[in-house]
């Protein structure tokens, strides 16, 4: 059965890339780690300090960062879009071990045990880019379920679907590890229903009576906490309410792989698993890349990318720039020309209310109307995705949203 | 907050237009054969019309830029408009329903909301300034001159013959029966004779999801349900029931008055609660003033009350207070 749920907007292209390998980019000039804003970090290293693969960097909001690469630690780093802590490769890949593998059987390893281990592993979630100690930490009521979020970011993309298929015993792997820690019952892997390969990979090694199993979703995007909630467990989600909220612990399909894979070799989150598309670049591709690697090294290592394409960062939908490395919450970069389509007044057809995931009416905004739905809305980008006639709807409910919250002070928002 | 998408949907304005004038090809092509090549020129005329005043009011009135003063959307409210004509009208009436389409046409609420539904703003304008001539109803396969200014009253006269709603109006039924009603071959305006040809055409629109089914449904089912509770004294129920459907436009107003997107709530649930009410008033109303085509009137009034149904009827935003949701 396909699950379905309410918003969103389909796409009419299909991903090529999920047929694609991954392949893996370990040349890279260097690795530029990005300090999320208002972060307490405190670094561990020297400026020119000499780092192996696997160091010690810095403690980040409480996660610990490694280096992805070995070579030369140049410090912090401000730049455009936040600040970095810089690593010059030396193209070298000297590996430090600091932790050893886990040799417990981990039927015997409980919540806490689990959650220091993730934390000391520096295991993030490229979902919400938050570090999955701390997503763990908002179970603090109980947890009944465990998700795994195995859908793109964009309809483009196809990195999910290859991890999925790839790294198929890893992902059921860590979702059963994150069972065992938060002592729900059932874990679930989500993809999209298109994906054939994805679930005959899932079925070869899930068995009757497995406490994970495979949900099959309607392709719409986006997928978030909202539309898989809405989709598995037919829950609706408040504005400000999020899954472990009720209960459920969402995870990317690359976070659960990477639970399953440091606990098993001891090595912290190093590589990102990421895919590069778009009409843009030479050739796109699916790739395993370090933590931190430039957009610059990656087109480089893909044959060059067209001279001022913009790159948008996990979705066309939402249309969010790229910045200049990859970071926790980086899915996919998509090179390509912004598409424009000339304005022209509403013809009312309803498509904007149908796309919206939070049940607004966007057109609304047109006529300076719908403070609450401006305040509700997520910025998704569908209904504009989906508008025939060309109205720049997030950037309208945006302007309501900034007017509504002078309105009320601005406290309000 | 958000940024803007990179990327877009295949629909486009024309591309939804396209859809419309799809839908109505059946319609045309069997007006077509019903009443001659009059029903081109007819049709012709408004939609040039509509263009060309559309043109004029988008760059003098409204000084639109160069690329959207050209709406594909005036070919369809052009063609309805001219649908709801009857073929022996002169050819100066659909220049002046094109005026009167363009007219309702850019009057907005709120700058987005359309009051009124164009095409039937201007089939209620020329109804009620030219009765006499938008009532004369000629037998169909009588073909009259396609390029005729005005047509001869007298050759008029020969032909003309009271339509399904007229007949209902003196307490009975189309005495052709129903069949001849559903596949075309019964007297009335243009568009509004051939069901068949406007639910092939429904069947069309729905697939490719434009419009509500749900709503033009609720409002068929309840005409439905309403003329067999409440039968005409000396008429059979079965035929008055179908009779009362098929005739006075009403499957034309189910089809495409109902999901014009522009002038109808735009959440489904406003659209069944205005769909049930214009039900209710069309088939009150033709009770108490018979042979009137009060269907016009009664989705104007609902097109200017849609914002206000809309308002109510909006779905709750989760994890919003009722009271908040309502307000806006």
């Amino acid at each position: 059965m396909i699950l379905k749920f309410p918003g969103g907007a389909a796409p009419e292209q299909k991903s090529q890339y999920a047929g694609k390998r991954i392949e893996e980019l370990t040349d890279c000039s260097a690795v530029c780690l990005k300090i999320p804003e208002n972060a307490e970090a405190r670094c561990g290293l020297r400026e020119n300090e000499t780092v192996d693969r696997g160091s010690f960097v810095a403690l980040v909001g409480g996660t610990p960062v490694y280096s992805p690469v070995s070579g030369l630690f140049q410090g912090r780093v401000s730049m455009n879009d936040g600040d970095y802590y810089v690593i010059v490769s030396d193209r070298r890949l000297r590996e430090q071990r600091i932790f050893e593998p886990e040799t417990r059987d981990l039927r015997s390893l409980g919540f806490a045990e689990i959650q220091k281990s993730v934390r000391e592993l520096g295991i993030t979630d490229s979902r919400s880019g938050l570090p999955l100690w701390k997503l763990m930490e908002r179970l603090r009521g109980g947890c009944r379920r465990v998700v795994a979020d195995c859908t793109e970011s964009d309809a483009v993309c196809g990195i999910s679907a290859r991890i999925c298929i790839e790294k198929c015993v890893s992902v059921i792997g860590g979702v059963k590890i994150l069972l065992r820690a938060t002592s729900a019952s059932r874990g679930v892997l989500a993809f999209e229903a298109g994906k054939t390969r994805v679930r005959e990979a899932f079925e070869k090694h899930l068995g009757a009576d497995s406490p994970v199993v495979c949900a099959r979703l309607q392709e719409k995007y986006p997928y978030n906490d909202r539309a898989l909630m809405n989709a598995i467990y037919l829950a609706e989600l408040g504005r400000n309410e999020t899954a472990a909220d009720r209960g459920v612990l969402i995870v990317s399909a690359e976070c659960a792989a990477a639970v399953y894979d440091c606990m098993a070799s001891g090595m912290p989150m190093l590589d990102r698993y990421i895919g590069f598309y778009g009409d843009g670049i030479a050739r796109g591709a699916n790739l395993k890349v370090p933590c931190g690697t430039t957009v610059h090294d990656i087109a480089e290592y893909l044959g060059g990318r067209a001279r001022k394409t913009p790159v948008f960062e996990n979705s066309l939908l939402n249309g969010a720039p790229a910045g200049g490395a990859v970071t926790a919450s980086t899915r996919a970069f998509i090179a390509q020309e912004k598409q424009k389509r000339r304005r022209t007044p509403c013809i009312g057809c309803g498509a904007c209310a149908a796309a919206c995931p939070v049940k607004l009416i966007p057109a609304e905004a047109l006529g300076g109307a719908g403070a609450e739905a401006a305040r509700a809305c997520i910025g998704c980008g569908a209904c504009e995705y989906v508008c025939p006639s060309g109205i720049p709807l997030v950037s309208m409910i945006n302007k309501r949203r900034a007017r509504a919250a002078e309105e009320k002070g601005g406290d309000e928002l | 907050m958000s940024v803007m998408p990179a990327a877009h949907s295949g629909e486009t304005r024309l591309s939804k237009a396209s859809d419309r004038l799809i839908a109505l090809l059946p319609v045309l092509i069997w007006s077509v054969y019903i009443f001659g090549a009059r029903v081109i020129t007819l049709c012709a005329l408004s939609v040039g019309f509509c263009f060309g005043l559309d043109y004029f009011v988008q760059r003098y009135a409204f000084r639109a830029p160069a690329g959207v003063r050209t709406d594909p959307y005036n070919a369809v409210y052009g063609l309805c408009a001219a649908l709801l004509m009857p073929v022996a009208a002169p050819l100066w009436a659909p220049v002046l329903a094109a005026a009167f389409t363009v007219a309702a046409k850019n009057i907005h609420y709120r700058d987005t909301r359309r009051v009124f539904n164009p095409y039937i703003f201007s089939a209620a304008a020329m109804n009620l300034l030219f009765r006499g001539m938008m009532t004369c109803y000629t037998r169909p396969l009588a073909y009259f001159n396609a390029f005729s200014f005005v047509i001869d009253g007298g050759l008029i006269e020969k032909y003309r013959v009271l339509s399904p709603l007229q007949y209902m109006a003196g307490g009975s039924v189309y005495e052709d029966g129903l069949l001849p009603q559903f596949i075309g071959f019964s007297q009335g305006t243009i568009g509004e004779i051939a069901i068949l040809a406007l639910m092939l055409g429904s069947v069309w629109m729905f697939l490719r999801r434009d419009g509500n089914v749900l709503g033009t449904f609720t409002f068929c089912a309840l005409i439905f349900v309403l003329a067999y509770a409440f039968p005409s004294k000396d008429a059979e129920p079965v035929y008055y029931v179908f009779g009362t459907l098929f005739s006075g436009a009403m499957i034309f107003i189910a089809v495409h008055a109902l999901n014009d997107g522009a002038t109808m709530p735009m959440n489904s649930l406003g659209r069944v609660i205005v769909a049930a009410v214009c039900a209710v008033l069309i088939f009150a109303g033709r009770k108490i003033f018979p042979g009137f085509e009060c269907g016009y009137y009664v989705i104007l009034a609902a097109n200017a009350a849609s914002p206000f149904v809309e308002k109510l009827t909006r779905p709750r935003v989760p994890g919003t207070k009722k009271k908040a949701a309502k307000s806006g």
